[in-house]
């Protein structure tokens, strides 16, 4: 009982700030401008929306795997690195965290842009003469948001890794196994429980990015969030944009119970 | 035994951790198809030894070899021994036969061959029937031969095994001893095993190697280590003793009044006689001979019972074992009784 208690100013403003807007986002999305299902009938049948919708999952799914790999490296050298190499692996992961998304994009511009350090550098000792288009495209989202991502994909890693019994490994070495052979066919499905949760986690953040896309994409590489805010601040359409951001939460929603029944079922 | 050469041979091993010595100077040779008990208590360099030989740490000092072959610097992977784990180290994410099949996947043995010998494995520690469960869906024990199942597979000329029983409750312990026995000589493998207790050490090994304070300290038969205790430590640890001080003049001992004709005379350095408490007779009444002691207590253990006593002498206390049925009302606490016993059962410190 106690424990409600404690919690109820959480569930309060989470009411307050999370549940009432969104129940009003749902509400509008079948009332605006008048009531009934046409806003879907629009979002679902509009060529613009499915192609967005297909390059935010090709997005989405390209970051997610190159993410979790990267990750996977170093959550290991994290764990198994000179002392030294733990708390350089530890403050890389930690420094993102305390710079806003914003700045760290803006970082990327700096770097990437056709007048940017790495364009400027590479035609300064003549490997190229033209600027490489490094932002503006797909290249530059995912490579923005694999960035961003990659932290929040350590932590389960890391966790997963932590539980892998030593003994288990030894146990394989003694009986003469490679360590190539121990990586891939003990360590890595030990481990399958992180990875199935950094990549959940990943995946499902990377699909409401807004500002990584906005900013590095240049309006070429438009994703779900961005088609969202064009749809309410430039033709304003309430109930269409409303519409979108109800069939996003939705097939997460519809995504993420598939994959737990699916585990579910493997756990048995 | 047809090879002369020990299947292992350890010259003056030792170990450090930076300054800390956990072992120094051991040397012992394990014959092809012994089965060898390292026992000690925790902290004594039994398990670091082990994991020398296995190769999972460093050897700081002496020599390994193998064989005859000087492996002291060889990688575990390339040792080719058998290892079982406290706590099984099941892969958890195969089923049991892939986890027998997979050090003879290791060993690229034809998948025929590996069928067999899966099967075979899996009949030899009664585990018909369970091929296809993953070890969360087996009990401690099923796991237990598993891991035997896993470690013997690849027939490794040695089984290193590190306390493999000490998380099963005390009858699985014995079925398992005696399965780990029977598959001992079934197999013709040596085995190299570590524990603390040493009812399984006595009961299972060839011979018992005891180790205190990172050194060993005995290694012998069981029957050795027991009735011929190489040092104090040694009777101490294994069983219980009596130990009383004594003066030694040639084969004659006295501990108090009481006269000992010893079988030989002991080293000039000895000040003390132990005697197992099975070995102590209690004397007749009206005997004048022996040591007075008191009863303290009277332990009820069966076929047998433990008086505990206290020495008329210099109230040291004693242990006497004696058949519940010879025991007479006399024997309660507070009564004065005489205990003796034989030149021969006497140990000599």
């Amino acid at each position: 009982m106690s424990r409600l208690f404690t919690l109820a100013p959480l569930m309060l403003f989470l009411g307050l700030a999370y549940l009432i807007p969104l129940a009003g986002i749902m509400l509008q999305s079948v009332t605006t401008p008048e009531f009934g299902m046409q806003n879907y009938s629009q979002a679902l049948g509009d060529p613009l929306v499915w192609s967005v919708i297909r390059r935010t999952l090709r997005i989405c799914l390209s970051v997610t795997a190159i993410a979790v790999v990267l990750a996977y490296a170093l959550t290991l050298l994290w764990l198994n690195g000179s002392r030294g190499m733990r708390v350089f692996v530890e403050l890389a992961i930690m420094i993102p965290f305390w710079l806003s998304v914003l700045s760290r994009t803006f970082g990327w511009l700096s770097l990437l842009s056709n007048r940017g350090l790495i364009n400027t550098w590479l035609q300064s000792i003549g490997v190229i003469s033209e600027p490489l288009t490094l932002i503006r495209n797909e290249f530059g989202v995912i490579l923005g948001m694999v960035h961003f991502l990659i932290p929040f994909a350590v932590f389960p890693l890391a966790s997963a890794m932590r539980d892998v019994d030593t003994r288990v490994v030894l146990a394989a070495r003694g009986m003469g196994a490679s360590r190539l052979r121990i990586f891939w066919q003990i360590f890595v499905p030990m481990t399958k429980s992180g990875i199935i949760g950094a990549a959940l986690l990943v995946f499902v953040f990377s699909l409401g990015f807004y500002i990584v896309p906005t900013l590095l994409g240049g309006g070429r590489s438009v994703m779900v969030a961005e088609l969202i805010y064009l749809r309410i601040f430039q033709i304003p359409n309430w109930g269409l944009a409303a519409a979108l951001s109800a069939l996003i939460m939705l097939s997460i929603g519809a995504f993420l119970v598939a994959l737990i029944k699916r585990t579910e079922g493997t756990m048995k | 035994m047809a090879s002369s050469t020990a299947a292992i041979e350890a010259l003056q091993i030792g170990k450090d951790y930076g300054t800390f010595t956990a072992l120094s100077d051991v040397s012992m040779k394990i014959m092809p198809g012994e089965f060898v008990t390292l026992l000690g208590p925790s902290g004594s360099g039994k398990t670091t030894f082990l994991m020398m030989l296995a190769g999972f740490e460093d050897i700081t000092r002496g020599k390994l070899l193998i064989e005859g072959a000087d492996c002291t610097k060889t990688d575990a992977e390339d040792r080719g021994f058998g290892m079982m784990f406290q706590g099984y180290a099941l892969f958890p994410h195969m089923t049991v036969a892939e986890n027998i099949a997979f050090p003879l996947k290791v060993q690229k043995r034809p998948k025929s061959e590996i069928k067999t010998r899966v099967a075979d494995m899996i009949d030899l520690v009664g585990l018909t029937g369970h091929a296809h469960k993953r070890p969360t869906g087996l009990s401690g024990g099923q796991q237990q031969r598993v891991a035997l199942a896993r470690a013997l597979a690849y027939e490794p000329p040695v089984l290193l095994l590190d306390e493999p029983f000490s998380a099963l409750d005390k009858n699985l312990r014995g079925q398992m001893q005696d399965e780990l026995r029977r598959i001992h000589a079934k197999m013709g493998t040596t085995f190299v095993f570590v524990t603390h207790d040493q009812d399984e050490a006595l009961a299972l090994s060839s011979r018992v190697a005891i180790f205190a304070k990172g050194r060993l300290q005995q290694m012998a038969s069981p029957t050795d280590v027991y009735e011929r205790p190489s040092n104090r430590f040694v009777a101490e640890f294994l069983g219980d003793i009596n130990i009383l001080p004594a003066s030694f003049d040639g084969v004659n001992s006295r501990v108090g009044d009481f006269a000992i004709t010893l079988p030989q005379a002991p080293s000039s350095q000895a000040t003390h006689i132990g005697v197992r408490p099975e070995n102590l007779v209690l004397y007749p009444a009206a005997e004048t001979d022996g040591l007075e002691c008191t009863i303290s207590d009277r332990v009820y253990m069966g076929a047998q019972s433990r008086l505990q006593l206290t020495s008329a002498l210099d109230d040291t206390p004693l242990m006497i074992d004696v058949k519940t049925s010879e025991l007479t009302s006399h024997a309660e606490p507070g009564q004065k009784i005489r205990v003796g016993w034989a030149g021969k059962d006497s140990l000599i410190f």
